[in-house]
């Protein structure tokens, strides 16, 4: 399981999310840096497999169910060349998995059925937008279609670049950009709306 | 550029996967104003940092524990069954082995529990935070740099306040009189400008606000980026958001009143208690009504003389006193730059028939 080779892509230019090295030192048993890496992905994961098994409790299973795989074989962490990409591919199988064996059958169209959820972010207070226009937003993004949502969670929350996205799904990077492109146009749509209703709304009775 | 471009360029500006070509376009595109204005909405939205984690440290503490404890207690036991076959099955562990590996767990859980305690008891800084004051008097003009770099250009007889905290988290400022302020950028800690009615809060950009206690208007001037602006009395009430070149007036209701008990004729708009007004872009901010002052220029535009005269007390320090009501109402149009009080009197001699004596700082009209 562990062997599994994955390609790099990309390098990766933010320094923060290099694993590399903390994987040496989890190979040497360091469970500090075990600890940074669960840190890091452990809520992340956790979201992203429940999208696929609708389940708080299922979702947190297999992501510990990982973990503790990871922690086993920690020997042979180091021959993961991406291990954020394979975190990520190893929660959609065993999510995947879970809902095939539940329903007894494989799932043909894995990303149709997908329950998405957004982060609820910052309060308005923190930020230069209305608070009608963060439910504009969030409108806009919850309606999208699930693939797209999803796909669009990973690269907005979970930072992911678009070819990680991409292998991660099994889909090309250029669909990653049009779903993208999809979203990104939904919510200028949302703040345009928003703006024309504010201003429209400006003359306040005395 | 067509639309579809426009928002293919910026989906992959926002996830940051464009080219430097594309960054490059970008940045043309972004010379258009309401692109721009866009811009900054979007990004602002986009860049909010996601709540860490969708479970709480302790949460994460009990997983990382039992991730660790089982994790352990599956190697132990490994070995201990079948030490000359490292890799056999988790699976076929018979029940007994199950039982003293939940047992195992349990304790070496208890272990780290100890080992990884409670973080994050760090004490907070107490509340009592001591404020500095800036002030201007009359007759003189003051420029400050906040501790965020921010520069602060205050007009005659303005307080600027702010906590000693200021940089923390929000940046807030509270001002009586005017200022005009050129904002560092800085997408984490909105810069907040309180007067009595009305907040202004801004990210990056430079701004004009005037709030004296005597007058009948806040106001505020949008040079470029992006405000937005609320009722300090209804938090919950829809912001307004100024674009570039775009002046916002706030009525204070007291003023509203006494127009109307006084009769005085004044236009639907400008009876609203907030609107909006557009400036000419093409003037020079030196040149403008709303910021000439900040480059020592007094601009006056259809004031009527004791307007004029209120604005005159504060670029001087001096107290004027118009005697003869009629002259009180005529208007003027005019800039002063370097002239001293009674050049500026007598430049206005030349329009208006007047008399004026000087005593002390006292000077009357008639």
């Amino acid at each position: 399981m562990v062997r599994q080779a994955i390609v790099m892509t990309q390098m990766k230019s933010n320094i923060d999310q290099d694993f590399s090295m903390l994987q040496c030192q989890v190979a040497e048993g360091d469970t500090r840096a075990f600890r940074q890496i669960f840190d890091a992905l452990f809520s992340k994961l956790s979201k992203f497999s429940y999208s696929f098994v609708q389940s708080k409790e299922a979702a947190t299973e297999i992501v510990d169910e990982l973990f503790v795989r990871l922690w086993t074989n920690k020997t042979q962490i180091i021959k993961i060349h991406d291990l954020r990409v394979y975190l990520y591919t190893a929660t959609k199988n065993a999510s995947l998995n879970y809902i095939a064996k539940k329903a007894k059958q494989i799932e043909t169209e894995p990303y149709e059925n997908l329950h998405v959820q957004i982060a609820d972010g910052a309060s308005p207070e923190q930020l230069m937008i209305t608070k009608e226009m963060l439910q504009k937003i969030k409108q806009a993004v919850d309606s999208l279609p699930p693939r797209c949502k999803l796909i669009f969670k990973l690269v907005r929350e979970d930072g992911l670049r678009y070819s990680e996205v991409a292998e991660i799904l099994s889909l090309s990077v250029k669909t990653i950009d049009a779903q993208m492109v999809i979203a990104v146009s939904k919510i200028r749509e949302a703040v345009k709306a928003t703006i024309e209703t504010s201003r429209n709304n400006i003359f306040i009775k005395k | 550029m067509k639309r579809n471009k426009i928002i293919e360029l910026y989906s992959r500006i926002l996830s940051k996967e464009a080219s430097e070509i594309e960054e490059a376009e970008f940045a043309e595109l972004l010379k258009n104003e309401d692109e721009y204005f866009f811009h900054e909405l979007i990004s602002s939205w986009w860049n909010i940092q996601a709540p860490k984690s969708a479970h709480s440290q302790i949460e994460k503490d009990d997983h990382f524990n039992y991730i660790l404890s089982t994790a352990t207690a599956e190697q132990m036991i490994e070995q201990a069954i079948n030490v000359s076959s490292p890799h056999a099955n988790i699976k076929k562990i018979p029940s007994i082995a199950k039982w003293s590996l939940a047992i195992a767990a349990v304790l070496i859980g208890l272990v780290l529990s100890f080992q990884f305690g409670l973080p994050g008891m760090q004490n907070k800084p107490t509340d009592k935070f001591t404020y500095n004051e800036i002030v201007a008097k009359r007759g003189t003009k003051s420029k400050l740099i906040l501790p965020d770099g921010t520069q602060v250009w205050l007009n005659s007889e303005s307080k600027l306040s702010y906590a000693t905290n200021f940089n923390d988290s929000i940046r807030e400022v509270t001002l009586e009189g005017e200022a005009y302020f050129d904002v560092v950028k800085d997408k984490n800690r909105p810069f907040i400008v309180k007067t009595s009615a009305i907040s202004i809060r801004v990210l990056g950009t430079a701004f004009n606000v005037k709030s004296y206690n005597q007058d009948p208007t806040i106001e505020t001037t949008l040079v470029r980026g992006l405000i937005e602006v609320q009722k300090n009395n209804e938090p919950s009430a829809s912001k307004i958001i100024l674009r570039p070149n775009e002046k916002l007036v706030y009525n204070k209701p007291e003023a509203l009143s006494a127009n109307q008990v006084s009769g005085i004729n004044i236009d639907n708009k400008q009876s609203q208690l907030i609107y909006i007004s557009p400036i000419s872009k093409y003037i020079p901010d030196s040149a403008r009504v709303e910021t000439s002052w900040v480059y020592g220029r007094l601009i006056f535009d259809g004031d009527s003389f004791s307007q004029l005269a209120e604005k005159m007390e504060r670029w001087y320090n001096i107290k004027i006193t118009i005697k003869n009501q009629h002259l009180a109402t005529n208007r003027f149009g005019g800039v002063f730059e370097n002239e001293n009080v009674e050049e500026a009197l007598k430049a206005l001699q030349l329009i208006a028939m007047f008399k004026y004596t000087i005593h002390d700082s006292e000077i009357i009209i008639e």
